[in-house]
């Protein structure tokens, strides 16, 4: 029979890499305001330099990323639709109000962040400029009831990043993506892989962002921490599915991709940094970036790719 | 008793003429380029000169535990009181979510709505007035049945209480109301 | 429910102008006048008619709403479809509303075959041709005037014209297809006119004929019957089809179906299989056919087939067991081989010594009204239709270039409406013998269709007039010098059709939509309105096409209203009627060759070709690192016509060249992988699609691809014109010869 016959076959691939870029804003987003945050929240004289990095990179993200998803929709004008028209059973319902949320408070996060440096910047004259910048977050952080909406804003973070896996891990017909964890049916794999990968990546823009900073080898400690992780769970990955959705063009997206330049390269960077006392963040965690871009393409393609 | 509409495909009997695709085309003002049934060729395997080839009709395989429904973000995506998958256009707003879930390649982007679309059964033009789907009435090698199957006396009832029908991918438990009988093919 | 229905309706009608607006939803519908106005009631009806993307003429039902074709369905009040129509036929409404159909008459302005042409009015365009056509007349007389077309109903407006002229050279593209059938029947039987009855046959073998993807509904319904009801299927066929799918592939070695049908015959003599009775009471001449195959033994053919002989002489058995409800089926398209014609009569004599005439499951004369009158008990059902008298037109002053009707040759048995139209281009460049200047085409493609597409090219450049109406810019339209649109089969009404078969049934077409381009004509108007400029009105005798058909219905006592109401007619309480199914003896007394009997031996055939009962004739096989070209059809394309088609051809567009996987890998060939087919004197580009389905000796594809009408912007150049390969050449009686080209493959 000519091939022809009956129509073509359908293009498999229904999310494209705007679905995934867009996967990995939200990444990003969650990553970078987690960053902020709990730096804003947990650690006394906190680097400006970081909360304001994560608390303006945060909103920007995913913003962008909410742009690219409705641009994607056969309907754009009509995304206002997944407000009033709720179904529980269905994860992508249920992230339209955790982003829905966390947009809301990280753009309120970043405005508190902005206006508290704008205090800050009208007693620079007076002080030194980096004391000042701390004191005058910290004074903002205290009169804004700041750390409500960064502990708020966090959780929202987390449910963030999360959700990016369990949008994809919530097609129990896809098999690639609703791989689960090894050994226990009913807990989805990508959900924490995705996760750590925020986290890392978020982190890691946040760095970017910063710039020149005075000690940050505690971030760099941690990113050592979830690159280490990241490798664990791309290394369960691999063994727990079939070989099939590493080939083709895939393999090199893959291995050059996720592997090498997200998770080898920039471990051996950081190490190599951190023990000789250098600052290699930016080629470290520009790096780090790239590959969670090369992991949501990857991911969100190989499960459509490979069925 | 509430309705199940059900499908049954003789493999055997289909020619693969297309007589369904185009009919459904214009039943429902499928746009061009787009596709609510398609009857691929599926072969030939063998070597010569023992070689086998069949067509199979694709199209939604109206799940009764439909992944589309479960991930649609909107309810655009439900069950009807007769049981079947259908869209709500107006809800609907273009996510692709039902169509990642789709097992069966089903759903498409209708480029003229913007909104998921697929096969109804020819719900609201045909069914509701008692006609059996497009493709049914236009199939040249009679190899479509279709009827209630929760009515024991229905075209469908008795030929899937008397042959042995399997459903597509059944590894998934969709649950499909679209039967195929390989019987003669395979 | 019903708004949200009409506003897909209007998004789809209008393509993609609404796109933007559709994500606002309801709200801008509301806003919007027009299209709350248009939310008005629907007019919906149905109008009965006969559908026309093949020349089959299936009876269908169209559905109309607010004057627009919205759906075509089979028509479900006759029994013979039951609402089912195919993918052509639902496909209606695309060549109907399809912005590429020929929507003025033109006449050339630039070179031929450059495709300027100036629109022009159809008082232009008659005046123009009745001018041309005058001045060729009065230099080379009316015969150096030809006309083709594919064969339908416009026949007898369109070769009116012809005949009026006193042109003898009037051409079906019969000779292209079915004519060697209409050959074999007509000198066994004495008429054409012989159904087989697929849907209670128990056995059935086909040779080359392929239902499942040249579907002609009704019989490929039946056969799929048939099927369903457990009746075994062999298929000889060089190629895997689709129908080889559905029984027992036999991949027969092309042009040797002759010696297999001749081998049945002998094991049925041999082991007494056949029905003596039969053969006895209504043949005459078996005889001499038994003589002819005392030596064509299964093992002769096995060698010659390449089928084994076990498998013969099994079918052989098979087909005896079933008698007389098993059949060999006769074939569609006739021109495999120079004398196709003795195949086909071979097979009837075959299936006459399975008894199976005038029993359910056999063959069966058509029951139409003259033949009903020649049977007492039925003459009651018989309802001539009245004819359309016309004066006598004046009588060709030389014979036919293709010699059809001369005795003592072959073209005797060349029936005298179809001619052996491959002569055409071969008479055009060579002048013998006489010369044609002129040529009249109404849809039909012979650059497409009549073998060897450059010479038919370069003929047509030899010529004064070339004028062709179709509905498409067809690759002959394209190299005319005038070029009239008609409409299509949905915008006008035909005279009343005979479509019997077991009983008498008539059809008709019914105009179901005013013309979607106003300047497109129905053939009769065109015809009718051509003869009257050029003087020859009184050939024309009625107003219009109503009037025709009132005068067809007139003596039948046919009110017109049945076909509106049911699109067609047939004898109330009349049942499937077989002479013999009652009584074994009963006489035949329908048969209409002149013996009343059954020709086995037919004194016409040994007249004009000395060969009175088929005789084998070895034809040459492919050689070292050749493959013989065949070519067949495909569900969703009818011969060249439809490729342009928007849905058609989105639905395939392309064909490929089928070949052998063994073959393909000494070749070093792959599927997709892209070929240069040689013909010897052409080549041809095609992709290659290897299979394990075909003849390692083999090529096929699926013809009517690879147009070269620019304007046709779907179709054109898209895949392989296998007619650029197969040359014109003719059979002894006049059919083209479409099974006998070798070609070479090799990567490109």
């Amino acid at each position: 029979m000519d091939i022809t016959w009956g129509a073509g076959a359908a293009n498999p691939v229904i999310w494209g890499w705007l679905i995934a870029v867009y996967l990995f804003l939200a990444g990003i987003a969650g990553g970078a305001f987690l960053t902020a945050s709990l730096t804003d929240l947990f650690k006394k004289n906190g680097q400006a330099r970081v909360i304001r990095s994560g608390a303006f990179l945060a909103p920007v993200a995913i913003i962008v990323g909410l742009g690219l998803l409705v641009f994607d929709l056969g309907r754009p004008l009509s995304f206002w639709k997944l407000i009033f028209n709720v179904n529980f059973g269905s994860v992508m319902s249920i992230g339209v109000f955790i982003i829905s949320i966390f947009t809301v408070l990280s753009l309120l996060y970043a405005y508190l962040v902005w206006t508290s440096v704008k205090v800050g910047s009208k007693v620079q004259v007076r002080v030194g400029r980096a004391a000042n910048e701390t004191a005058a977050t910290k004074a903002a952080g205290t009169v804004g009831g700041r750390g409500i909406v960064a502990f708020l804003g966090a959780l929202f973070a987390l449910g963030t990043a999360t959700y990016t896996g369990f949008l994809l891990s919530a097609v129990s017909t896809n098999v690639f993506w609703s791989t689960h964890l090894p050994g226990i049916a009913g807990v989805p794999f990508l959900p924490f892989l995705f996760l750590v990968s925020a986290l890392s990546t978020g982190l890691a823009a946040t760095l970017l962002g910063a710039g020149t900073c005075d000690d940050l080898t505690v971030y760099k400690k941690i990113d050592i921490v979830l690159i280490v992780i990241e490798i664990l769970l791309v290394a369960v990955l691999y063994a727990s599915v079939r070989a099939v959705f590493f080939s083709g063009n895939l393999a090199a997206l893959f291995w050059l991709g996720v592997v090498m330049i997200g998770l080898i390269l920039p471990l051996l960077l950081s190490l190599y940094g951190v023990s000789r006392h250098k600052n290699l963040v930016l080629p470290s965690c520009s790096l780090v970036v790239i590959g969670g871009l090369a992991l949501r393409c990857f991911v969100v393609y190989a499960g459509q790719l490979f069925k | 008793m509430a309705k199940h509409y059900a499908m049954v495909i003789q493999l055997k009997k289909c020619l693969g003429c297309q007589a369904c695709t185009v009919a459904c085309k214009f039943e429902n003002k499928v746009p061009d380029g787009q596709y609510r049934t398609k009857s691929p060729a599926i072969g030939p395997s063998g070597t010569y000169p023992n070689v086998k080839v069949f067509f199979e009709k694709q199209a939604c395989q109206m799940c009764q535990d439909a992944p589309c429904v479960k991930v649609c973000p909107t309810t655009a995506s439900h069950y009807n009181k007769d049981g079947l998958v259908l869209i709500d256009s107006h809800k609907c707003v273009g996510c692709k979510y039902c169509m990642t879930a789709c097992p069966y390649d089903a759903r498409f982007i209708n480029k003229n709505t913007g909104t998921a679309d697929k096969c109804t059964f020819c719900y609201d033009t045909r069914l509701t007035k008692g006609e059996k789907p497009a493709c049914v009435t236009t199939c040249v090698g009679g190899a479509l049945l279709f009827g209630d199957a929760n009515d024991p006396q229905s075209e469908v009832a008795r030929y899937m209480a008397t042959h042995r029908t399997e459903v597509r991918k059944a590894q998934f438990g969709t649950r499909p109301s679209v039967h195929y009988d390989y019987e003669g093919v395979k | 429910m019903q708004r949200r229905q009409f506003l897909k309706g209007a998004l789809y009608g209008t393509g993609g102008t609404l796109v933007a607006l559709s994500g606002l939803g309801a709200a801008t519908a509301a806003l919007n006048p027009r299209r709350a106005a248009a939310a008005a009631p629907v007019s919906r009806k149905t109008v009965y008619s006969s559908c026309e993307m093949c020349r089959n003429q299936c009876p269908i039902a169209v559905k109309v709403e607010n004057g627009k074709v919205v759906k075509i369905d089979g028509n479900p009040n006759d029994s013979a479809f039951g609402g089912v129509i195919c993918a052509r036929g639902n496909s209606g409404p695309s060549l109907l509303y399809d912005p590429e159909r020929i929507k003025k008459p033109m006449i050339r302005t630039g070179e031929r075959g450059s495709g300027k042409f100036k629109e022009v009015s159809w008082d232009e365009a008659y005046t123009y041709i009745a001018q041309k056509l005058k001045a060729v007349q009065e230099q080379y007389g009316g015969e150096a005037v030809a006309q083709t077309s594919h064969i339908g109903p416009y026949d007898v407006f369109f070769q009116t014209i012809g005949k009026a002229i006193g042109s003898p050279n009037l051409f079906s593209h019969e000779a292209t297809c079915p004519m060697a059938r209409i050959i074999g029947l007509n000198t066994t039987f004495g008429t054409a006119a012989i159904n087989a009855d697929y849907a209670n046959t128990k056995y059935l073998l086909v040779v080359g004929r392929n239902f499942f993807e040249g579907i002609h509904v009704a019989q490929t319904r039946a056969v799929a019957k048939a099927l369903s009801q457990g009746t075994k299927m062999v298929v000889l066929d060089p190629r895997f089809s689709v129908l080889a799918a559905k029984g027992e592939w036999l991949p027969v070695k092309g042009a040797t179906d002759l010696a297999f049908i001749m081998a049945l015959a002998n094991v049925l003599i041999d082991e007494k299989l056949y029905d003596e009775e039969f053969i006895k009471q209504y043949t005459v001449g078996f005889d001499k056919w038994a003589a002819q195959v005392q030596d064509k033994t299964p093992a002769w053919a096995a060698e010659e087939t390449g089928i084994s002989q076990d498998t013969i002489i099994r079918v052989a058995r098979e087909l005896a067991q079933a008698k007389p409800h098993s059949l060999i089926e006769y074939g569609w398209r006739t021109t495999f081989t120079a004398d196709d014609f003795q195949l086909r009569r071979a097979i009837m004599i075959v299936n006459m010594m399975l008894g199976n005439f005038e029993v359910p499951g056999g063959y069966y004369q058509v029951k139409d009204a003259g033949t009903l009158k020649k049977v007492p008990a039925m003459a009651a059902y018989a309802k001539k239709l009245g004819p359309v008298k016309v004066p006598p037109f004046p009588k060709p002053k030389k014979g036919r270039i293709d010699g059809t009707g001369e005795k003592g040759t072959p073209r005797q048995l060349t029936p005298i409406a179809d001619g052996a139209v491959g002569q055409i281009t071969e008479t055009i460049l060579t002048g013998k013998p006489y010369p044609i200047k002129a040529w009249l085409v109404h849809r039909f493609n012979p650059v497409m269709s009549i073998g060897d597409t450059e010479k038919t090219l370069a003929a047509i450049k030899k010529l004064d007039l070339l004028v062709t109406c179709d509905v498409y810019m067809s690759d002959t339209a394209y190299n005319s010098d005038v070029v009239l649109p008609e409409c299509t089969y949905l915008e006008r009404t035909e005279q009343v059709f005979d479509m019997s078969g077991l009983t008498p049934k008539y059809v008709l077409r019914q105009q179901a939509v005013d013309p979607v381009y106003a300047d497109t004509k129905p053939a009769w108007q065109i015809y009718k309105e051509l003869g009257e400029k050029m003087g020859y009105g009184q050939y024309f005798p009625y107003k219009d096409i109503d009037d025709y058909v009132e005068r067809q219905l007139a003596p039948t006592g046919i009110s017109r209203k049945v076909f509106a109401e049911k699109g067609l007619w047939t004898p109330a309480g009349m049942k499937p009627f077989y002479v013999r199914s009652g009584d074994a003896k009963a006489p035949l007394t329908l048969l209409a060759t002149k013996s009343k009997k059954i020709e086995i031996f037919s004194d016409a055939v040994q007249e004009a070709t000395g060969a009175g009962v088929p005789v084998y004739v070895p034809y040459p096989q492919p050689g070292e690192g050749e493959f013989r070209l065949i070519e067949g059809k495909v569900a969703v394309h009818t011969n060249v016509g439809t490729h342009n088609v928007p849905v058609l051809h989105e639905l395939m567009s392309e064909n490929t060249l089928w070949i052998n996987a063994q073959s393909a890998a000494k070749l070093g060939i792959k599927t997709g992988d892209t070929l240069i087919i040689s013909a010897g004197k052409y080549e041809h580009k095609g992709t290659a699609n290897v299979t394990e389905g075909i003849r390692p000796d083999t090529v096929f594809c699926y013809h009517g691809f690879g147009q070269i009408s620019p304007q046709l912007t779907r179709a054109f150049g898209k895949g392989i014109n296998d007619n650029k390969l197969i040359p014109d050449q003719l059979g002894s009686v006049g059919n083209s010869i479409t099974s006998m080209t070798f070609v070479k493959v090799r990567k490109a």
